[in-house]
């Protein structure tokens, strides 16, 4: 008796270790319940953290247009990664420093806090408001003065200048050995000096609705950012501005923006961009554009059958589609022309009240077939 | 002969000793595995496992890493050590027992050992740890996993839940409630996410449909220690009698609020609140595919378990000592109410008290409450940890059994001895 309860106990111990766990359930929740979590609430802006974020994304800038600037002697230039816009990395003697250029959206937390995290980095004590302005040295980026800051510690040495330049604040930083830092300080000025920002603003400015994806920036373009450089207008295309349209500050990266009052209060905007190359292809756009009428995304073989219309020598791609504006809530409605000219797309939308567009729409097209590119 | 060698096996002292011998190897190389493969990782294969050092493929040998160096070692897992050990004992138990005082406290020592081993393994395999987070004001009647997760279709109000483990890359997967084939084209345990901005320079997205379209998903290493998690994303194809629906990715990073907020946190900084909020907005947008008359809704989230009752955070409470930062005590006051019992009462759970209902006990586990929240202009919330262990007596009673076993028996020692120096 014993005998068998003693097997019998050793067969069912096997087959316990293989026991499984869970499998697919289905089970019904009550109507209210969403899957999805709820948007979180807009928040107010955070200072910056002591350390930049980690582990999550940064646009990667390696396809904006080149700032402008003259490299010292002996500076390697790198690819500019992840937040930096221009990189450079100077060894000497089998020293090391390295050198960035970082831009961030509106105060980027103030200048005390960075520059102590900085001294942080370098193992110095923290600096009281008072005592700032005492150790910034006066130096000049773009003809704009601006405040550079040097932070020797024992094993690495930090000279850092911050610019607030219209919306944006910019972060020019040479971290690394403390004597090659030293050395390397008057070239450091000398490239600051000879830094022109071009059209190239922080992400701040950036209007995410009116861009397509993949959408590189516009040098001239920036009109909030007073410090930057007049529009080029050598790059500007030249329209037949319809009766009723007024000129609008422009968003960053767009070319061109109009508003147009209807009755009312009702009021639509046309918006004009442009990207080199397809612009990251018609399907994605018109998704894009259709996600902001708050539509589903149409399927590959929908975007083909769209009407064509004849424009600039070029034939260019009609949208028209309704729905309600994801931002505003309203009913609204959006015509859109996409137009390849050489190896470049632009981007034309009209979008608002459906009244309003509905009446502009043919001026809106013989707007932009009247459009002469430089 | 078989049968009573098998028995002479199982019964054998030689038997125990070797296998608390593997015991303490095993907690030993274990204990200095965590430094290269995290706390997770090794529960998973040195604990919870029959082999350590030997892949789940036949035959294929692996090996252990410890510090860095590969040692050419199998060892029994914790899993087979265990089994064995209670298996050991418990036949040891019955083949020897008898039923006589002169013995019982030796037999109630040896009870309570068994006891102990089986309540481990009944803890092991049925208790489950959840958090419940609960903003002020906010009802739910769920608690969701830290570490596990879950791709969950609704159609109205049937969910159908698939665990993460079963989402294996290349696979198909059929279910009875779901009108198509599901075929995970890729699978990461651990992935980051970058937006699609319009300064970058983008690939084509890595599915056709829904979020990919705004961000695009990268692997990343699987995380090693305790206070990171994997965050899973998958590119998954549905098929639906007519053929293929599309694909679309299903992430954690689109299902957890607190990832989300995370997301937007980051963006803030570098690209405004206002750019920030959008971002979040794209990334939280719901997916769903349509067939046959019926809209599908998915997402991968945190694995859920229901209640039949449901918890209100009516207030949670963070008070410092005066003067410091110091917490003295958090205390969240909650509403209990179940609608099958009729039962709607408050509830206070602080630290060292807990509440415990329904087969279920919640912690008071984490808090953002008091100065800090509100100078930050967050509205206060607590974290519970919610606990279920069917087997959370077995260790007091267990304890008791042996400690009670081993006083009998040295008190009878005691009093024969002190009752034989008597009659000398």
């Amino acid at each position: 008796m014993k005998t068998h309860f003693i097997c019998t106990l050793a067969a069912l111990a096997v087959l316990a270790a293989g026991c499984n766990r869970d499998g697919v359930k289905v089970y019904h929740v009550e109507n209210t319940d969403t899957s999805t979590p709820p948007p979180p609430a807009a928040a107010a802006p955070a200072a910056m953290p002591a350390t930049m974020p980690s582990g999550l994304p940064v646009p990667d800038t390696s396809t904006l247009p080149k700032l402008k600037y003259t490299v010292p002697d002996g500076w390697q230039e790198k690819t500019p990664t992840e937040m930096r816009v221009a990189s450079f990395g100077i060894s000497e003697n089998g020293k090391d420093a390295d050198m960035s250029v970082i831009p961030l959206g509106g105060m980027a937390g103030g200048d005390l806090a960075n520059v102590n995290r900085w001294r942080g980095q370098v193992g110095l004590d923290a600096l009281a408001d008072a005592d700032l302005q005492k150790l910034a040295e006066k130096v000049e980026i773009a003809g704009q003065p601006a405040d550079l800051y040097d932070m020797a510690g024992t094993a690495e040495r930090i000279v850092g200048v911050i610019f607030h330049n219209g919306d944006a604040t910019w972060f020019f930083k040479m971290t690394g050995d403390p004597d090659l830092v030293e050395k390397q300080k008057p070239a450091f000025v000398s490239f600051l000096k000879s830094f022109q920002f071009g059209g190239l603003a922080a992400p701040s400015t950036m209007d995410l609705s009116q861009l397509p994806p993949s959408h590189p920036a516009i040098p001239g373009m920036d009109a909030a950012a007073a410090t930057t450089p007049a529009p080029d207008a050598a790059n500007v295309p030249t329209w037949k501005i319809p009766a009723g349209w007024q000129a609008a500050p422009l968003s960053q990266f767009l070319v061109a923006k109009f508003s147009i009052a209807g009755a009312d209060g009702a009021e639509a905007a046309v918006n004009v961009s442009s990207l080199a190359g397809d612009g990251g292809g018609l399907l994605p756009n018109l998704n894009r554009w259709r996600s902001q009428l708050g539509l589903a995304p149409n399927a590959d073989a929908e975007a083909a059958n769209l009407p064509t219309i004849a424009a600039s020598g070029g034939k260019a791609t009609l949208i028209d589609i309704s729905g309600t504006d994801a931002r505003a809530g309203k009913p609204a409605r959006l015509v859109g022309i996409v137009l390849p000219l050489g190896d470049q797309t632009w981007f034309y939308k009209l979008m608002g009240d459906p009244d309003v567009v509905a009446q502009q729409k043919d001026a809106f097209v013989k707007f932009v077939q009247s459009a002469k590119y430089p | 002969m078989l049968i009573k060698k098998t028995v002479s096996f199982f019964t054998s002292l030689k038997l125990t000793c070797v296998l608390l011998a593997f015991a303490i190897i095993l907690v030993f190389v274990g204990t200095l595995a965590q430094v290269d493969d995290g706390l997770y990782a090794v529960q998973a294969h040195y604990f919870r496992a029959i082999f350590v050092g030997l892949s789940l493929d036949p035959l294929q040998f692996t090996g252990i890493t410890l510090l860095g160096h590969k040692l050419p070692l199998i060892l029994p897992g914790g899993y087979l050590v265990g089994i064995t050990l209670l298996v050991n004992l418990i036949c040891a138990h019955v083949y020897r027992f008898q039923l006589t005082t002169k013995k019982i406290g030796i037999q109630l020592a040896h009870a309570g050992v068994i006891l102990l081993l089986v309540g481990q393994l009944v803890t092991d395999m049925l208790a489950r740890e959840m958090q419940m987070h609960l903003s002020e004001g906010e009802t739910k009647n769920y608690s969701e996993s830290a570490t596990d997760y879950e791709l969950i279709f609704q159609n109205g109000n049937e969910v159908t839940a698939i665990p993460e483990r079963l989402l294996k890359q290349g696979d198909g997967l059929k279910i009875d409630s779901l009108p198509f084939a599901i075929s995970v084209k890729t699978f990461w345990k651990n992935s980051d996410l970058s937006f699609r901005a319009p300064m970058m320079r983008n690939s084509p997205p890595i599915a056709s449909n829904g979020v990919a379209l705004d961000f695009d998903f990268i692997q990343k290493p699987d995380v090693k220690t305790t206070d990171e998690k994997n965050i899973p994303t998958a590119i998954i194809e549905l098929t639906g009698p007519n053929g293929s629906l599309g694909d679309w990715v299903v992430s954690d990073w689109t299902g957890d609020a607190s990832l989300v907020e995370a997301v937007q946190n980051s963006y803030m900084d570098q690209a405004g609140a206002s750019m920030a909020h959008s971002i979040a907005v794209k990334l939280v947008a719901p997916q769903s595919v349509e067939i046959g008359g019926k809209t599908f809704t998915f997402i991968m989230r945190p694995t859920q378990v229901r209640h039949p009752f449901s918890l209100t955070l009516l207030k949670a409470t963070h008070t410092v000592y005066p003067g410091t930062d110091i917490p003295k005590d958090f205390r969240s006051r909650v509403q209990l109410k179940n609608p099958q019992t009729g039962e709607n009462r408050e509830v206070e759970i602080s630290m060292n008290h807990p509440l415990r209902y329904a087969g279920l006990t919640f912690y008071q586990y984490q808090m953002d409450a008091g100065q800090v929240a509100q100078e930050a202009g967050r509205v206060p919330s607590s974290v519970l940890s919610v606990v279920r262990n069917p087997g959370w007596l077995t260790p007091y009673v267990g304890c008791a059994m042996v400690g009670a076993g081993l006083l009998i028996q040295f008190l009878k020692h005691l009093i024969e001895f002190v009752s034989k120096r008597k009659t000398k």
